[in-house]
């Protein structure tokens, strides 16, 4: 974030001075490296030292005792021990098939709602405020009410389903419906924020562009699929790559409604990785989850940008 | 007393070999913090740490809540413990700690600093259950252990005796049922967690099986004892005494459906009886019952109950193991577990478990003085793995997705890999 200060400070000033780098300019960038030096400390010792050091810890023997870790030689083991469980394979196989399945959903909806809040004239500012408010709720507290609902014998959920059908409806006894229900409360907290960041790529599309669509005689569906969606790319790379990192480390809603189950239906590497970590006090294996996790999410991220940034420069070149 | 006979005992033995180094100890004097999970009525640790400095004006006892979750608080203990922090000085330990603390050294082994009389005022079992390789590493503070409560009102009303067997329980209750009487037949805690394991433990060891051999080095769940008590429950569910639901119940749901006088039966933890006779929380005020677990057609009359509860236990980093040593032996002492056992929390001390008069006043602990007692498989450092393996496989044969001989072969297998070592 302070990084960014720094960066700008020597650009400003190579704009004034077009002539090459001057003794000035360099002194103003020593400057601003100097003025985000401290920031950069905190972001090194409070991010990048934890994540190294889990790292290290995941490829280490590691004993704890009273006097904390002991890191000692180097070792695959833990990662053979993940790479050898049904129990992460499971947790993978979750993570992912669940991470693609709630973004696709949270995009498709924000979508619609961000193009029905387009059009809204007024009351746009308090439909917002309202759709804003699952997303600002504390999770934990959002998935307390959820289990509320879902509960197989009092739940409102249960009931209406039973008013409905006749027969109450089990949302978290049995897997499959376990997981639908998980996302579902997934969906229902995140697609405001889609919503609301595809309704900002939206506000800043040219209006021109569209109309002289029109003129040439597309309808708004054309429009729509044709103009408007590729020049929102960009607004939707942003969206998904969000929900993709947050999606990925899901922990707390399977840690409040399911607790991982029934059996291991809905146990995500999030909710695994700190169970071998703080419940079997496995710190070795607990690393390797954690850091394996970051390394696939990073990977999954850095595939789907290259694969999708490509694409947006196109239609910028082609613009 | 005997500790404080012991701290000042080791202050002033300097020349004898045997006894502890005064400046590991720490003087018995002083502030220390209490982390703990509140337990018994609102405000009673406070209450208690309030006689306690009474009784020893030199210390100061800080209360510090933990948050209302066993690994939670687990999670909390660790991060401080491993990164060497004396802010907390004693803290409340769960029953099946021992073993993974005593191994991580989260926990000071307590029997070089305590007189070996202490373990007196426990019944045997309880205090092995706080031993790891050698020694001590935990002192029980309140005890816990599962009941069966019942709707007296509606055995009453339809002349019906209480139920000795599971059997019975799953006849009666769909009697009630029938009778429109209630919902629900039956409701325990059948959800992916740990407390699974606490009420497959009961159901199993009625049924004459167990989940580890004797010796903790063998799963021994796949036997014909447990195909036969799974396949049980996956009846009680197929029939509709147990609510589908239930296998997404902790103690909480399952509770709330026993108040709201939608089951006939339920199991709990002693605080269950507080709550069904609490006017504010519950629609079945004096009309429930208590008594042990029922036993398994053809075993015992009484099933067994889980043990459960509290220990207190001293962060190994404390500066101040002295003054904690005092506080433990005054809080597990007579005057501390007389105020738990007036205030609806089970004592640990063996002594006050069996007071009459006390159980007069309060008829839980008079079931459960006289309760058979069994013990999950926490002898190992490895438990948290082994329970695992028994609680998903057993919650997932009951949601559905596996019969009774698969849950219990993966469950045997999940534990055997435990056991070696080699689970996740």
């Amino acid at each position: 974030m302070s990084g960014a200060t720094a960066r700008t400070e020597p650009r400003r000033a190579t704009a004034q001075e077009s002539d090459g780098r001057s003794s000035l300019d360099r002194k103003f960038a020593r400057l601003g490296w100097g003025f985000a030096t401290p920031a950069l400390l905190v972001v090194l010792a409070i991010t990048l030292f934890p994540i190294a050091f889990s790292v290290a810890m995941s490829l280490s023997h590691v004993t704890v005792s009273a006097d904390g870790f002991q890191l000692s030689g180097t070792t695959g083991e833990h990662y053979e021990l993940l790479l050898r469980s049904d129990r992460w394979r499971h947790a993978l196989v979750f993570t992912v098939l669940y991470t693609i399945g709630t973004v696709v959903a949270e995009l498709v909806l924000g979508t619609l709602i961000a193009l029905v809040l387009e059009q809204l004239s007024g009351g746009r500012g308090w439909m917002m405020a309202l759709l804003l408010l699952p997303w600002a709720m504390i999770t934990v507290v959002s998935a307390q009410l959820w289990a509320y609902m879902y509960n197989g014998v009092y739940g409102v959920l249960t009931a209406l389903t039973e008013a409905l059908t006749g027969t109450p409806f089990q949302f978290l006894g049995t897997p499959t419906p376990a997981v639908l229900s998980m996302a579902a409360a997934d969906v229902w907290k995140t697609t405001p924020f889609v919503a609301i960041i595809v309704l900002a790529g939206l506000m800043m599309l040219p209006s021109d562009v569209v109309e002289a669509a029109r003129v040439d005689g597309a309808n708004a569906w054309t429009a729509f699929w044709k103009v408007r969606l590729p020049l929102l790319r960009p607004a939707l790379v942003i969206a998904v790559l969000f929900r993709i990192l947050q999606a990925f480390g899901i922990f707390d809603l399977p840690f409040v409604l399911t607790g991982g189950g029934p059996g291991d239906a809905t146990e995500s590497l999030a909710l695994l990785g700190w169970q071998v970590m703080f419940t079997n006090l496995d710190f070795g294996p607990g690393a390797a989850v954690a850091a394996s996790t970051a390394a696939l999410v990073l990977v999954g991220c850095l595939i789907f940008l290259r694969a999708f940034k490509a694409r947006v420069g196109d239609e910028e070149t082609q613009a | 007393m005997s500790v404080l006979l012991a701290t000042t005992a080791c202050g002033s033995a300097g020349a004898d070999a045997a006894s502890v180094d005064p400046r590991r100890v720490g003087p018995a004097s002083g502030d220390i913090t209490w982390y703990a999970i509140n337990f018994g009525p609102e405000g009673f640790p406070e209450q208690l740490i309030a006689a306690f400095e009474k009784a020893h004006p030199e210390i100061n006892v800080d209360f510090q809540p933990a948050p209302n979750n066993t690994d939670t608080m687990r999670a909390t203990l660790t991060t401080e413990i491993t990164g060497g922090s004396d802010a907390i000085d004693v803290y409340n330990g769960d029953l099946v700690w021992p073993a993974q603390f005593g191994d991580a050294q989260l926990a000071m082994p307590l029997d070089e600093h305590l007189p070996d009389d202490f373990w007196d005022r426990y019944p045997e079992e309880r205090s092995r259950l706080t031993e790891y390789g050698d020694t001590h590493l935990a002192a029980p503070l309140y005890v816990d252990s599962g009941f069966l409560y019942y709707r007296k009102d509606l055995l009453e009303k339809h002349d019906l005796p209480v139920p000795d067997t599971w059997q019975e329980l799953a006849e009666t209750a769909k009697l009630l049922q029938d009778e429109g009487e209630v919902d629900y037949g039956y409701v325990g805690q059948w959800a992916n967690y740990e407390g699974l394991t606490v009420n497959w433990t009961e159901l199993s060891a009625a049924a004459g099986g167990r989940s580890v051999s004797e010796d903790d080095s063998e799963a021994a769940i796949d036997s014909p004892e447990n195909r036969e008590a799974l396949d049980f429950m996956r009846q009680l569910l197929d029939s509709g005494v147990v609510p589908s639901a239930s296998t997404s119940f902790q103690e909480q749901q399952s509770l709330q459906t026993f108040v709201e006088g939608e089951a006939a039966f339920h199991r709990n933890w002693s605080h269950g009886w507080g709550m069904a006779n609490d006017p504010l929380a519950s629609q079945i005020v004096d009309r429930v019952g208590v008594m042990p677990l029922p036993g398994f057609e053809g075993g015992e009359e009484v099933g067994p109950s889980a043990a459960g509860g509290w220990n207190l236990m001293v962060n190994p980093h404390s500066k101040r193991i002295g003054a904690s040593l005092v506080f433990m032996d005054w809080m597990t002492g007579p005057e501390a577990q007389r105020m738990m056992a007036q205030n609806s929390v089970l004592p640990a001390n063996e002594e006050v478990l069996h007071d009459e008069e006390l159980q007069r006043e309060n008829p839980v602990l008079e079931v459960a003085a006289d309760l058979d007692i069994v013990a999950r498989p926490a002898h190992t450092p490895r438990y948290p793995q082994i329970s695992h393996g028994i609680y998903t496989n057993i919650n997932g044969s009951l949601a559905g997705s596996g019969s009774t001989a698969s849950a219990l072969r993966a469950a045997a297998a999940d534990i055997q890999r435990a056991l070696e070592d080699r689970a996740l």
